[in-house]
């Protein structure tokens, strides 16, 4: 299974680049392309909402992630739990799965912004 | 982010004793140096209200965002700010810095500055005259810290009055204007009008779109033209501007912009947003060949 972050609840949805901000987490199976929208409680959190997205899509059985950024406490927790991240992706949700089955993205090793970063985007 | 120097710090301080000339010039730069970091401006204008420029431009927005280009939109409709409750992102409080002000920061990281921000509440006007509306237009250029762009958005009022005019003055560097209309005669007569303005300021057209095109019956299928059709492309041969696509009527679209999220951002697969894509495709080859024959003429000249 594959979960992808994104801004509204369906397959042409466009990916939300904020991995533990994002509205919706689409769990979906990149072989017949069904799909579940689970909407993200941690929308609006104060903090923590990387971890707490990355123990929602666990839970789920994710085993990939596709996202644009990922910060320091969501990378250490997805990784904790096996899963498999994919940074830097754009478009919508069914494009982004596509051109992951063709293997045109590489997994990150690395978070890709600092903590905080999808709360309002100001420091 | 530029950080101001002692240097400029001095020259700003100098600015408030000296002559209002030397602090206009400031200013200027100032707008010049933010400009420089924006690679693409587009305008959105319209001769009428009403035919939904804030959504073209919203929806403008968000397909470019969504392909992970820097976006931000200058909503410089002063009296009826509306991109921000399309990006539910209404009456959030801007903060500042040595930079400036930080634009507000929407879905898919879209940076806005509007003048909702900045009214105390819903019901509020904005009772303005034209010297302070170009004031504000120069400022939400100048002292906002919009950082690296790739493209820029700029939401116009209809007609040809004191924001459009200011922001043609203030960028004169501006890739094109898009210019909105709906089917209509009496858009078509109004839009004309539009047209002559972008060409006496000297700002390439990019295209027309003809928004409100026909209604598709979800029960039957059958195309109803609710405000008639083909005005966009009747003015688009008369004044030979290039035609971009025309734009159907969904509610899905009302429902989508009341709920901050564009249709281009919430799904793609719906009919007006295949018929958007289609039109982005043909801005974004404007663009390419913009930029290829600006690249030739410095070629040219060493």
């Amino acid at each position: 299974m594959i979960c992808v972050s994104a801004i509204a609840n369906n397959l042409d949805a466009a990916l939300d680049p904020r991995f533990g901000r994002c509205a919706y987490f689409i769990i979906l199976n990149p072989e017949n392309m069904q799909f579940n929208a689970i909407p993200n409680s941690g929308v609006e959190a104060t903090g923590g909402a990387g971890i707490q997205a990355a123990q929602t899509i666990a839970d789920k059985g994710a085993k990939t992630v596709i996202t644009g950024n990922v910060g320091p406490n969501a990378f250490k927790a997805l990784s904790a739990a096996g899963i498999e991240i994919v940074t830097g992706a754009s478009g919508t949700v069914r494009e982004v799965v596509e051109k992951y089955k063709k293997g045109q993205y590489c997994k990150t090793t690395a978070p890709t912004v600092s903590g905080h970063h999808g709360s309002g985007g100001r420091q | 982010m530029t950080k101001t120097s002692p240097k400029q710090e001095s020259i700003t301080n100098q600015a408030t004793s000296c002559s209002t000339s030397t602090a206009q010039k400031e200013q200027e730069q100032k707008t010049q140096l933010k400009l420089e970091k924006i690679k693409h401006k587009i305008a959105i204008i319209s001769g009428k209200g009403g035919v939904g420029k804030s959504t073209v431009t919203a929806n403008l927005a968000m397909a470019y965002a969504s392909e992970g280009h820097k976006v931000g939109i200058l909503d410089a409709d002063l009296h009826g700010p509306c991109i921000p409750k399309m990006l539910g992102i209404e009456r959030q409080p801007l903060k500042s810095g040595i930079a400036g002000i930080f634009p507000a920061v929407g879905k898919l990281g879209i940076k806005v500055v509007s003048m909702d921000f900045f009214l105390p509440s819903d019901e509020a006007p904005l009772i303005w005259r034209g010297p302070l509306k170009m004031r504000a237009i120069e400022q939400f250029i100048g002292d906002v810290a919009w950082g690296e762009l790739d493209y820029l958005f700029i939401d116009l009022p209809p007609g040809t009055g004191d924001e459009p005019l200011s922001i043609m003055h203030f960028i004169p560097d501006m890739d094109g204007v898009v210019i909105v209309t709906m089917p209509s005669e009496l858009s078509e007569a109004i839009v004309k009008k539009s047209v002559t303005f972008a060409k006496e300021t000297g700002i390439p057209v990019i295209g027309i779109v003809e928004n409100l095109s026909g209604y598709v019956c979800p029960d039957c299928g059958k195309k109803v033209d609710i405000f008639k059709s083909g005005g966009g492309k009747r003015i688009s041969d008369a004044l030979s501007v290039p035609y971009l696509g025309s734009i159907p009527i969904d509610p899905r679209v009302c429902i989508d912009s009341d709920s901050g999220l564009p249709f281009m951002a919430a799904n793609q697969s719906l009919p007006v947003a295949k018929a958007f894509i289609e039109i982005v495709a043909k801005i974004k080859e404007f663009l390419s060949v913009n930029q290829f024959l600006s690249n030739q003429e410095k070629k040219v000249k060493p």
